[in-house]
């Protein structure tokens, strides 16, 4: 029996089936509509259109425009992700979690429901630019392929604040993905202050950092550029699926945590 | 046969340290312990929120978390969207559920009969005073007819006729098929509802009773003790007033368990060895009887540093 427990104690934490497989559906359409009956919708959206009445009227460059969407779009997904993971950790939406039993499920929900919340931001600035910076549109073709990164960003993004909530991971484990976050874009400063610490003789291997992170930050950065200047190509679509199995990978690790986790309804 | 068999439960950061509990199905089970006693971390966890204890708890011979949907949990930590009607409420949380159509509507009008809250169905949950709301919750709890209901101090913070009307909603609840587990400080009339109450003092189940003492439970208990800490001796004659307490004696009248459970706590706290407990007969003899000796008495409450109470060691038990 004793063994029996260790055994069992000694395994990652499981996880079980959700109920049925429309509930994750069913709980996405519940986060939605409390989210918009409790008006909080009106700040994403509100936002979309002050940034659409102050940074794009009357624009005329069309990559000034789409680089603007871009980075609203990517601020409005770690905003609305941080406070959807609020949200998810009230005792109220817990009971949900009973009721669904999959803690997967339950925090899958939550991943799109924020990427839902997004888009119809992005939507929302991008319909509104069309009618107040009429010189600067994009065609069609330039905004689907735009579209495309954008939504593979919006998720990388959403996935990542994820993680990096309490809701999800403790604070060494929020430590540990923010240092292997900011240490590849801070590196261009890290770099030349360490080596000054340490002397001339250890400049190869800040030189291989150096190469590592430009690998490693490569594919992101091109991500991005393709927000902004949209160019159909296999470059694009191998950047795509880089980034698709980065975010699997995160997911995959949020549920470990998440499956871990002590929650408190009572 | 057990509905919930919880084996060697020790919740990181919490009070909770050694809890092992066996609930008979369809029995109402109560925890009794004083605050910070972890009753509602032993809730949690047996709804299998602490995913990393989940393996030891066990709800009819599967692992908690398997089963969560089977589980209703009421707590006044939970606070519905006001915004909600009463009825949305309702008929949202049964959706998750998988019912719909007929079956929906049965499991709706079940949980707010039950419940008593059939006025309520059109008012918007801010309208609702903490009374309804309480009731409300319940019901949602109540909405896929679990199998294991757990509930939350149930009383805390409602007037005293309303305390009495949801003591009679969960009398109701009884013999309704579903197993019940009540955590409570014990502060009112809860006692006639249980089959059993565990009492949870320093992170243990440290006693259990069953209906039958519970309903004999002199109300006038005496227990002896070697000399009580300053501060243990403090704190107990300041948090009720039944309590009539020297420094090696302490009275409690017409408390019930409640401040039984919540003077235990604070003397196994500061391993105050009991000597005697009066009236002889009393079901908490069995604590005497564990601590006839100081050494079982160090197994069973291993010392703590306590850095206020110089000059308070455990004086060796002698028999007065």
């Amino acid at each position: 029996m004793q063994q029996q427990l260790r055994d069992q104690l000694a395994k990652p934490a499981i996880d079980a089936p959700p109920t049925l497989p429309s509930n994750m559906r069913q709980l996405v359409v519940l986060i939605l509509a409390d989210y918009f009956q409790s008006k909080r919708i009106l700040i994403e959206w509100g936002s979309a259109f002050a940034v659409a009445a102050m940074l794009m009227r009357n624009s005329t460059n069309t990559h000034d425009l789409m680089a603007t969407w871009s980075i609203y779009t990517v601020l409005v997904a770690l905003y609305t992700t941080s406070v959807l993971a609020d949200i998810a950790e009230q005792p109220f939406q817990l009971q949900r979690l009973l009721a669904i039993q999959s803690r997967r499920a339950y925090i899958n929900a939550y991943l799109i429901a924020a990427n839902v919340i997004v888009l119809s931001c992005y939507i929302i600035v991008v319909s509104l630019s069309y009618v107040i910076a009429p010189l600067a549109r994009p065609s069609l073709e330039l905004l689907g392929t735009s579209f495309i990164n954008l939504v593979v960003l919006t998720s990388l993004v959403t996935t990542l604040m994820l993680m990096l909530t309490p809701l999800v991971a403790n604070s060494h484990q929020r430590i540990l993905v923010l240092l292997s976050i900011t240490m590849p874009f801070s590196w261009n400063i890290l770099g030349p202050a360490i080596q000054h610490f340490i002397g001339p003789n250890y400049s190869k291997y800040i030189a291989a950092c150096t190469t590592f992170f430009g690998v490693v930050l490569w594919p992101s950065l091109h991500l991005y550029t393709t927000i902004i200047t949209p160019h159909f190509d296999r470059v694009m679509i191998g950047v795509i699926v880089f980034h698709l199995i980065i975010i699997m990978g995160i997911i995959r690790q949020i549920t470990i945590w998440f499956n871990k986790k002590s929650l408190k309804i009572a | 046969m057990n509905a919930i068999v919880v084996t060697q439960l020790a919740v990181p950061n919490s009070p909770i340290r050694d809890v092992n509990l066996r609930i008979p199905e369809h029995s109402c089970y109560g925890i009794i312990g004083a605050s910070g006693s972890g009753k509602s971390v032993l809730l949690n966890a047996i709804a299998g929120l602490h995913g990393t204890q989940s393996p030891r708890i066990q709800m009819n011979g599967q692992p908690v978390c398997a089963t969560t949907a089977q589980i209703g949990m009421m707590s006044p930590r939970i606070h519905p969207p006001t915004n909600l009607t009463v009825q949305r409420l309702l008929t949202t949380q049964a959706m998750l559920y998988g019912l719909s159509g007929t079956t929906l509507n049965a499991h709706y009008d079940r949980a707010v009969r039950w419940c008593a809250i059939e006025q309520l169905a059109y008012k918007s949950i801010g309208q609702l005073s903490l009374f309804d709301i309480r009731r409300v919750m319940l019901a949602v709890a109540l909405i896929n007819r679990p199998s294991l209901l757990l509930i939350d101090d149930p009383t805390a913070g409602l007037y005293s006729h309303e305390q009495l009307v949801m003591i009679d909603i969960l009398e109701s609840l009884r013999g309704r098929n579903m197993t019940i587990v009540i955590a409570t400080r014990g502060d009112v009339p809860l006692e006639s509802l249980f089959d059993t109450v565990g009492i949870l003092a320093d992170g243990r189940i440290i006693s259990e009773l069953d209906a039958q003492q519970i309903r004999t439970l002199p109300r006038t208990i005496m227990i002896h003790t070697n000399d009580i800490p300053s501060a243990a001796f403090d704190t107990i004659i300041t948090f009720d007033h039944g309590i009539i307490a020297t420094r090696r004696t302490i009275v409690l009248t017409g408390n019930g368990v409640q401040s039984l459970a919540e003077v235990l706590q604070i003397l196994l706290h500061y391993n105050v060895h009991i000597f005697r407990i009066e009236p002889r007969n009393h079901p908490l003899q069995d604590l005497v009887k564990q601590s006839e000796t100081p050494q079982t008495m160090t197994q069973l409450y291993p010392p703590r540093i306590i850095t206020s109470e110089i000059g308070d060691e455990i004086a060796p038990p002698t028999e007065e």
